[in-house]
């Protein structure tokens, strides 16, 4: 994605939800785009995919690169043809994604009938075969039960389901387990990483966990205000972080090693996406805030290989080094580490 | 289910209860029929008569007692139409329930297809045509459509009869039919658009765009889930194209309850009125226990 | 009832090949739009004007009424003879036979008028209305049957007129069927009755008609359908469609200009006029009423309210007995009801201190609202300007207007807008409800006037009609109620198809009618 910004016309004016966003991925890797609410990831998976609501939204710019072809420039056809088939999404809310009105089973089923024209037989089966394959027991016969007769955990395991049903090359991931209690959103974490690892997937996690982030993702971008902050594989954003807001964001994720110490917050309020300010974005709430960061708006600056920052003081915030406690990082690690090098 | 249907049924019988009482209590002040019945120079000595002979001249809890005794024995006889009242409405009851069922059988289907239409184009010309005739629906006064269709077809262009029942007969229903449909495709167009447009506006529609669903399948989901209120509206209006049928079934001559009612009014038959009154609530009852069951199938949460 | 789902299929095919305007049932048939439904089929309902396009082709009486001067002829009578003050014999006609096989003898013309007028019946209640003393029916030969008064009535036969002959066969052995099932003498015998939607008679070849040179009328068509038409456009809808041949008692209007000249006017069924209260201090003057009537512009009211109707000076018709033909409609002259009006009110009489009320009955006839609101206007036009007008429901009119002279307050003031049928073609039964003293709806009362009906009503033949018209000259002179416009009837009758010409008695019979050519 090189370039992409996409504006809503709202009743306050015209907001830039995605303000000049490029973003890479290669097959195989998990990007994690992590920010606050209202900072455009959202709004970024779904100009992927294809389901801006358009109006009131409209890309005003950039391109999207598919294995090679822009998707924005395909005939919507084509693009509803990839949805679904090549490039599948799964978000938040699992209970409102699926339709109370038809059985699991003829959700999941429908990939089948509608992109390879399968009979009901035999993409019934298959949907049993996935809910085997996510886990959820008893599948023969949950595949005729209503959304509404799943637990939360299930009804995302579902909702999974249907998503990989294709064999999808990318997923993007919408906040999966925002929705759901810790315990189950390590389970479904888990799943997906071993079904990334089973099909073969890219996957892309939109998430504001940061632990989820480190646990899962290769690399890493920080958005704020519709922008990309930060961009580095995940190592190099843990490890030393080149913007303030995302430093920011460490510090105020609550770790266990804090004991009573009082949590830390990001002073001011997140920013009105109808009136940002010129310059950068993050100032008003920046506490290294100079005078040249109202005027001009930062422009990412390479501070490593493969690492980029967009902040006028990038190199003094990277050179803090880490936020967090030696070996804390580690200590947290729960799950496998997926090394697929750069 | 069948503890909720018992529970209906109860409500129900209490339902009809209330409306005989409010029928009797209407019926006492609407007038005597006593005159309507006689020439304006009959002696008064002949109006007593007459009045003793039917009953009016005893004391309201008197009659009360008697319109009793006159419900479960059947209704009585109606005065006007010396037969007995409840098979005369019964005998009514085929043609009006045919004219309604042609009538929603016509207005349903074409709601959906004017309401789906508009709620998938919102705000493009076909959208307003389609608002300003479902406009039309509600706004037209039956009576002159009814009147206008037999003048342009009937008179002008002689394909279809005046009126008439015909024995059922498919010519005959047409123009009825449609005048009435007419009126509820104005209510269920417009209904049918709104509740699609909220369908499409909820997530799981993003989700079917994210699965890369046809616009056709995207179109089954959400017309599924504006099945239900469309169905309760729809029962509703057949409820009322029951019991609203008075005014075409007048223009058209059509044997129904509706044009049975409107002249036991005027004869001030009250026997007659009470018999008919009591049908058309046990249709409304019957009618909406009807909507629930539907409900209950569509909804799979009501059902489990 | 037929499922409509699985003939929409069939409806496409149809509308798109064949014509759908309802065939004739035979060549020579006739169908005919009637205003209202039946009540019920029975030989006591045949006079009323609702049903007896349908039955009185079905029934017949012992009289019946020349289509042209009114006069009673004879029917199922040939002839009756008064015998004393309060016997009668009618000779029954021979060679008679009901539709049902069974022949019309003395006794069973007894039977039949017995149980006409003398049962708790409600049919017989409301026939009773037609007042007069009670009645006592005695066969005295096999054709010959002696009729036994309470009181001298010289209008008997007149009353025999609106009673027609059931068959006691059915009477007697099938009550339920005298209802719906009628069987008569008549030249159509009844085939169905589909209620709320027709009637169906067909031609009775056995008619006694067929072979008699009185019987006024010949069953040209084969079949009839009565087709039941509530509404006034729907008849006319039917009409103009080709559906029916005549479509009877239009609204003025609609009629004539929707219809041109296939509308057809039949003489006044009623006439409208005011009753006043001659009691009132206002009302009791005669220059206030002469003023009143001359006030009023009839042939205005005649065109553009009630469809072309003329203005009369009389409560009756001209075909009536006891019509005087030399009494002008007064002159509508505003001038000169002020005039009246000054002198009244210079000789004390208290015009406008005293209310009056201008009233009329819902739906008596069409268009009485704006009459009523024309007249009011009318009035104060002249100066007559506490008059508060309201059309009343039944029950608080019908009270108001039969109370008697000697009954009512002197301050009431009513001005009471309504209409007088001409059933009888007599003026007595009308005069005695309105003209004497005694009457139950006499606002009004006149020695001379009530000894001159006295007179009248006790004769018959010329000296009761020189009698009855010297009354309607009194009535004429006194002037004490208003008269007003009559109310002709209009049909709509399909000229090219159908030769029919109205009768005075305003009756419409299958007999009367032909194939056009």
């Amino acid at each position: 994605m090189s370039n992409l910004s996409v504006e809503f016309d709202t009743q306050e004016g015209i907001v830039k939800a995605v303000d000049d966003v490029s973003v890479s991925l290669n097959r195989g890797e998990v990007l994690a785009i992590v920010g606050e609410s209202g900072s455009g990831k959202s709004v970024t998976s779904q100009a992927i995919i294809g389901t801006l609501p358009i109006p009131p939204g409209q890309i005003t710019g950039g391109q999207i690169y598919f294995d090679g072809q822009n998707l924005l420039e395909l005939a919507p056809a084509k693009r509803r043809a990839i949805a679904g088939a090549r490039i599948a999404m799964i978000s938040q809310d699992a209970q409102s994604a699926l339709d109370s009105r038809f059985t699991v089973g003829y959700q999941i089923g429908e990939m089948f009938r509608h992109h390879r024209g399968w009979s009901w037989k035999k993409s019934r089966a298959a949907a049993v075969d996935l809910l085997d394959k996510v886990r959820i027991p008893n599948a023969a016969s949950r595949v005729n039960d209503y959304p509404h007769q799943f637990s939360g955990g299930m009804q995302q395991r579902a909702v999974i389901a249907a998503a990989i049903s294709l064999e999808p090359d990318l997923l993007i991931a919408d906040e999966p387990t925002t929705a759901l209690d810790v315990t189950v959103q390590a389970e479904v974490m888990r799943l997906l990483q071993d079904l990334k690892t089973e099909l073969g997937l890219s996957m892309i996690l939109v998430t504001h966990d940061l632990a989820q982030a480190y646990e899962t993702a290769d690399r890493v971008s920080v958005m704020y205000a519709g922008r990309i902050v930060e961009h580095g594989d995940r190592d190099q954003i843990f490890g030393s972080p080149a913007h303030p807001y995302t430093r920011g964001l460490f510090a105020a994720t609550p770790r266990m090693d804090q004991g009573d110490a009082e949590l830390m917050v990001i002073p001011g309020t997140t920013p009105n996406l109808a009136a940002l300010p010129q310059g950068c974005a993050f100032a008003p709430r920046c506490s290294n805030r100079q005078d040249s960061c109202v005027r001009e708006r930062p422009q990412a600056v390479t501070i490593a290989e493969g690492h980029t920052s967009a902040c006028l003081f990038a190199s003094d915030v990277h050179a803090f080094g880490s936020p967090f406690p030696k070996g804390a990082l580690d200590s947290e690690r729960v799950g496998e580490r997926h090394d697929h090098g750069t | 289910m069948t503890w909720y249907l018992l529970s209906r049924a109860q409500q129900s019988v209490l339902v009809i209860l209330a409306a005989f009482v409010l029928v009797f209590v209407i019926g006492s002040v609407i007038g005597d029929p006593v005159d309507l019945m006689l020439p304006p120079e009959a002696s008064d000595a002949v109006r007593d008569q007459l009045r003793r002979s039917l009953g009016f001249d005893q004391p309201l809890h008197i009659q009360f007692l008697n319109f009793i005794i006159r419900v479960a024995n059947g209704f009585g006889e109606s005065i006007w139409q010396s037969t007995p009242a409840l098979p005369l409405v019964l005998s009514r009851l085929p043609a009006t329930l045919y004219l309604a069922g042609c009538a929603l059988l016509i207005a349903v289907p074409a709601s959906l297809a004017l309401g789906g239409w508009a709620a998938l184009r919102p705000s493009s010309m076909a959208d307003r045509v389609i608002n300003i005739f479902s406009l039309g629906g509600v706004s037209i006064v039956d009576f002159w459509l009814g009147l206008m269709l037999v003048l342009i077809f009937s008179v002008q262009l002689g394909w279809l009869p005046t009126g008439g029942y015909g024995g059922g007969s498919v010519a005959y229903i047409i123009l009825p039919a449609v005048t009435m449909a007419y009126r509820s495709i104005g209510r269920l167009a417009q209904f049918t658009r709104s509740a699609l447009l909220d369908e499409y506006a909820k997530p799981y529609v993003m989700t079917l765009r994210a699965k890369g669903m046809s616009e056709r399948r995207i179109f089954l989901h959400t017309i599924k889930n504006a099945a239900i209120p469309i169905v309760t509206l729809s029962g509703d209006e057949m409820a009322s194209l029951i019991n609203g049928a008075i005014v075409v079934e007048s223009v058209f001559s059509w044997p129904g309850i509706g044009s049975l009612l409107l002249q036991a009014i005027g004869q001030r038959d009250l026997f007659l009125i009470e018999a008919a009154v009591f049908v058309m609530t046990v249709i409304i009852i019957l009618v909406n226990l009807l909507i629930d069951i539907t409900y209950a199938y569509l909804d799979p949460k009501v059902r489990l | 009832m037929t499922l409509c789902s699985t003939q929409l299929v069939r409806a496409a095919a149809i509308v798109a090949a064949v014509a759908l305007t309802p065939a004739p049932l035979f060549a020579q048939d006739i169908t005919i739009a009637v205003a209202e439904q039946p009540d019920a089929l029975d030989s006591t309902h045949a006079y009323q004007a609702s049903h007896s396009t349908i039955l009185r082709n079905i029934y017949e009486a012992l009289t019946a009424r020349d289509p042209v001067t009114s006069e009673l002829v004879p029917s199922l009578a040939t002839d009756w003879k008064q015998i004393d003050d309060t016997t009668w014999h009618f000779t029954i006609r021979e060679g008679v036979k009901f539709h049902d096989g069974s022949d019309l003898t003395a006794e069973v013309a007894a039977f039949g008028l017995d149980w006409t007028w003398n049962a708790e019946r409600k049919g017989s209640i409301s026939i009773r209305g037609f007042m007069g003393p009670t009645m006592e029916f005695e066969a005295i030969g096999d054709y010959l049957l002696e009729i036994r008064l309470s009181d001298p009535d010289p209008l008997l036969p007149t009353r025999l007129y609106a009673s027609t002959i059931p068959s006691m066969q059915q009477v007697q052995n099938d009550p339920e069927g005298w209802l719906t099932s009628p069987v008569g003498t008549g030249p159509y015998k009844f085939v169905e009755w589909e209620r709320g939607s027709h009637v169906d008679v067909e031609r009775y070849d056995g008619w006694w008609g067929l072979t008699a040179d009185d019987a006024q009328g010949n069953s040209a068509f084969e079949r009839a359908r009565f087709l039941v038409r509530t509404e006034n456009a729907a008849r006319i809808a039917a009409l103009r469609a080709g559906e029916v041949l005549m479509a009877e008692r239009l609204s003025p209007d609609v009629c004539l200009t929707e219809l041109g000249d296939d509308c057809v006017n039949a003489p006044a069924s009623s006439n409208v006029f005011i009753k006043m209260d001659n009691n009132h201090p206002v009302l009791g003057d005669a220059r206030v009423r002469m003023a009143i009537s001359h006030a009023i512009d009839r042939e205005g009211i005649g065109e553009a309210i009630m469809g072309g109707a003329s203005p009369i000076s009389q409560l009756v018709a001209p075909s009536v007995l006891g019509h005087d033909p030399d009494l002008p409609p007064h002159q509508y002259n505003p001038e000169r009801a002020r005039e009246l009006i000054a002198e009244a009110v210079s000789d004390g009489v208290p015009v406008n201190e005293m209310p009056l009320r201008l009233i009329a009955r819902q739906d008596s006839f069409p268009g009485n609202d704006q009459v009523l609101e024309a007249i009011l206007e009318m009035m104060s036009q002249v100066g007559l300007t506490n008059v508060s007008a309201s059309i009343l429901e039944p029950s608080s009119f019908n009270p108001i207007w039969l109370t008697n002279y000697s009954e009512i307050e002197e301050d009431r003031g009513v001005m009471a807008l309504h209409r007088q049928p001409n059933e009888w073609f007599d003026l007595a039964p009308v005069a005695s409800i309105y003209y004497v003293c005694w009457g139950q709806g006499a606002s009004y009362c006149s020695e001379p006037a009530t000894e001159t009906f006295a007179l009248g009503s006790a004769a018959s033949g010329a000296e009761r009609e020189a009698h009855l018209k010297a009354l309607s000259k009194i009535i004429y002179e006194d002037n004490p109620y208003i008269m007003i416009v009559d109310q002709p009837l209009y049909h709509g009758v399909d000229k090219g198809l159908l030769s029919w010409t109205p009768r005075v008695d305003m009756s419409i019979l299958l007999k009367d009618m032909a194939p056009a050519n």
